[in-house]
């Protein structure tokens, strides 16, 4: 039984945070576990982080794994708006 | 009468250098907003001191160019003008296009036309901009027709999210601007599994509508010129303003097309300017004044001393051994005096660092205090021509790879800004030069399992921390994830310490993880008089630096084996040193032929000992070298040559070539030619 991974991003995610955010996101799909990230509190999110959750959700979409988005915080969405990626994460709404 | 200016030009050349020079520091040391009256004023006299000698020995292009320059500098000096950010970029750049020009003049070779006039432009148009109200006022008059907007493509290089520039402020900051619409383009972006999160594998193509002038646009690009693919062209205008988008456009495609082809020029310029400028050496006065009281002491001396021979008795004995103490004691303190002549203070190597530091830095995405110590100790001019490229390397390396960007600073609890610092000091008969970092230190795991990887340590076993870090010094080796064009292309720090070495000095590095590392770097304060080991092999004797020698041992029998097609070779503790049986080598009689009658010298080379057989070791002395090249010709083997107190000459070992020779032996004949006359 899949249970699901919880990953909580805090108040602060960038390219300093990458490298264990995808381990985290990287051992989740090994196993097909549906991933929720936790994006509520973000106050500063920068394109490394975005672009690793892009990848993965890309990814993640095509292999039929959940994702779940919790309460995105503004700072998330506009981020996700200026880089033009709005598109991409209306597909799941 | 005729003049023939062309006499002067050398020296035009040089006070235009260092002209530069002092524009460049004042520059670097102006804050944004603030300028300090007395700062632009220095760099005023030096532009205008240029373009006054460029218009007298009629080089037209570096006078019009240095005008556009003046009037700038003229109207900041003036208060007309307020000093942004943007105009001192622009000025450095002035200053290292005048600097191409000048060298360009000064070899006889074309004046790079794209990259003079890429900045002539950016000055008229700093010009026209205006940022007093004054000027604003005058310039409400069209200049420029703005078009409808800007169509931007923007494909960062994979490294640019880690130099501390991040897409998402850019385009908010575009967003600010004007109407923004973002397509993102993801095609280059790889399987998650195969991701490097760190790595930026998107671009974008912007439309960015509004009434927007090119330069505020370039504005949010310009710290990552150099990091990406940018294209940006004017929105075709909804109104018809065709003549000025044409003008508009074209100026642009100037901007945009030349940054590529002229970029790598100033860096190869800097390094042209280096070695020419250091053709000749300024000395103070106060040493040619000493030398001057040197010599009439000395003609003194001299003149006792003959006065003395010519009606000389043995009752004047003790006269004369006083005036030949005195001759011995004029003669040195000249020697000595000729010697300060030739030493300039290392500020003279450090000088390029605070603009490489300030270009560098904000390359990087990184915020770097650079502090210079000891700028004022002085070094030998040779060995200061030749330690420049070494120091930059370490100094690129310590920007790159040691300090970190003030996001992993914060998090690491320091203070954004990291601090590099270059000190210098005497210490014995050396200059040390350190180069310290606050930053991450070396990461020794990763060291150590690229040395593993490259098959230079075998998996499993345990290094200390000191050896761990010299593994870096290793041919080949570099642990840098990204290669850029910073440093980290694997062919740095060999040659760094090859080169260091090569000058009869050593390079070592301590480091601390996340505290920081310090390269410490030995050298000797002059090329032409280093410290011997005189030896005597049969009837000759030969000098060996004192630098190169470990340590010297007596043979004691049953220490030494045969080899098979490798010689005879030394136990000693717990290694083997080939022996080289120097009589041998230079085809001597030795006084015996016994292993045990002689003395081993064993010294080192690049990580290597051997074991150098000698009859006798006579006294340690410090010698002067004399060129073998240029008195004879290149020996393999020797490094030069010197006069020893009697009178002979005695030659100096290289021991370098020593190996060379001792693995490829010389035919009986050219063996003879080593030995001394």
């Amino acid at each position: 039984m899949n249970s699901i991974s919880d990953i909580q991003c805090g108040e602060q995610l960038t390219i300093a945070h990458c490298a264990d955010i995808y381990t985290q996101l990287l051992a989740a799909m090994a196993e097909g576990q549906a991933v929720s990230i936790d994006v509520s509190q973000l106050q500063r999110i920068d394109t490394a982080a975005l672009q690793l959750f892009y990848s993965f959700q890309r990814d993640a979409r095509a292999q039929g794994l959940v994702t779940i988005w919790s309460e995105p915080s503004k700072v998330f969405c506009d981020a996700v708006d200026i880089l033009g990626m709005d598109a991409f994460y209306r597909q799941d709404a | 009468m005729s003049i023939d200016v062309s006499q002067f030009h050398q020296v035009f050349f040089e006070e235009s250098f260092e002209g530069l020079d002092a524009m460049e520091m004042g520059l670097l040391s102006m804050q944004e907003g603030s300028p300090d009256a007395e700062t632009i004023n220095t760099i005023f006299r030096a532009a205008h001191s240029i373009k006054g000698g460029a218009g007298t020995f009629g080089f037209s292009q570096v006078s019009e160019f240095t005008h556009g320059l003046e009037t700038l500098l003229d109207q900041m000096r003036n208060g007309e003008r307020d000093v942004s950010q943007q105009a001192i970029n622009t000025l450095l750049q002035s200053v290292d296009v005048l600097r191409e020009m000048l060298t360009a003049v000064q070899q006889g070779a074309e004046i790079d036309k794209a990259s003079a006039e890429m900045v002539s432009h950016e000055l008229e148009a700093l010009l026209q901009s205006g940022t007093t109200a004054a000027s604003q006022q005058e310039a409400e008059a069209p200049v420029l027709t703005k078009p409808s907007g800007w169509h931007i493509y923007f494909k960062p290089h994979p490294h640019l999210l880690q130099t501390g520039n991040d897409p998402v402020r850019m385009l908010h900051e575009l967003a600010e601007l004007g109407e923004l619409s973002v397509q993102m383009e993801s095609s280059a972006l790889p399987a998650f599994s195969d991701l490097e999160p760190e790595d930026c594998y998107l671009a974008w193509t912007i439309e960015l509508r509004g009434d927007v002038a090119l330069e505020q646009v370039n504005e949010i690009f310009e710290w990552v010129e150099g990091d990406c693919e940018l294209a940006i062209t004017a929105l075709p205008d909804e109104a018809d303003h065709k003549p000025a988008e044409a003008e508009v456009e074209a100026a642009h495609d100037e901007m945009a097309t030349v940054p590529a082809a002229v970029a790598p020029n100033p860096a190869e310029t800097k390094k042209v300017t280096a070695e020419t400028a250091m053709s000749s050496i300024r000395v103070g006065t106060d040493k040619v004044d000493s030398l001057i009281n040197l010599v009439g002491e000395l003609v003194i001396t001299q003149s006792m001393l003959s006065q003395l021979g010519e009606n000389f008795d043995p009752s004047r004995l003790q006269q004369l051994v006083d005036g030949l103490e005195q001759l011995e004691r004029n003669t040195r303190e000249l020697q000595e005096g000729i010697m300060r002549i030739r030493m300039l203070p290392i500020s003279f190597a450090f000088n390029r660092f605070p603009r490489l530091v300030h270009d560098l830095s904000a390359k990087m995405g990184k915020q770097v205090e650079l502090k210079l110590t000891g700028e004022q100790t002085e070094l030998d001019k040779t060995v200061m021509e030749k330690i420049g490229d070494p120091l930059v390397h370490l100094v690129r390396n310590s920007l790159d790879h040691g300090l970190e960007t003030p996001e992993k600073r914060r998090a690491a609890g320091k203070t954004e800004t990291g601090l590099l610092h270059l000190n210098a000091y005497h210490q014995g008969g050396t200059i040390v030069i350190e180069i310290s970092d606050d930053g991450a230190g070396l990461n020794e795991d990763k060291i150590l399992s690229k040395a593993i990887e490259r098959g230079l340590v075998a998996s499993g076993e345990s290094l200390s921390p000191e050896k761990i870090h010299e593994l870096i010094f290793m041919p080949g080796f570099s642990t840098a994830d990204v290669v850029s064009d910073v440093s980290g292309r694997g062919v740095g720090m060999d040659v760094v310490r090859k080169n260091i070495n090569s000058l009869g000095g050593s390079v070592e590095v301590s480091s601390t993880a996340g505290v920081g590392s310090t390269f410490t770097i030995r050298l000797p304060l002059t090329l032409a008089i280093m410290d011997g080991q005189t030896i005597q092999v049969g009837d000759q004797r030969y000098i060996i630096p004192l630098i190169s020698i470990i340590e010297s041992v007596e043979i004691k029998p049953g220490t030494v084996k045969q080899v098979t097609g490798k010689g005879e070779v030394y136990s000693l503790r717990d290694e083997y040193v080939p022996i080289i049986r120097l009589y041998d080598l230079f085809n001597l009689t030795p006084r015996s032929d016994r292993l045990e009658d002689g003395l081993l010298v064993v010294v080192e080379f690049e990580d290597r000992k051997v074991g150098l057989l000698v009859d006798e070791l006579l006294a340690q002395q410090q010698v002067v070298i004399k060129s073998l090249e240029s008195n004879y010709r290149k020996v393999t083997g020797m490094a030069g040559a010197t006069i020893l107190g009697d009178g002979t000459v005695a030659l100096i070992l290289d021991i370098s070539g020593l190996l060379t020779l001792y693995r490829n032996p010389p035919q009986q004949s050219a063996a003879k030619t080593i030995r001394a006359a």
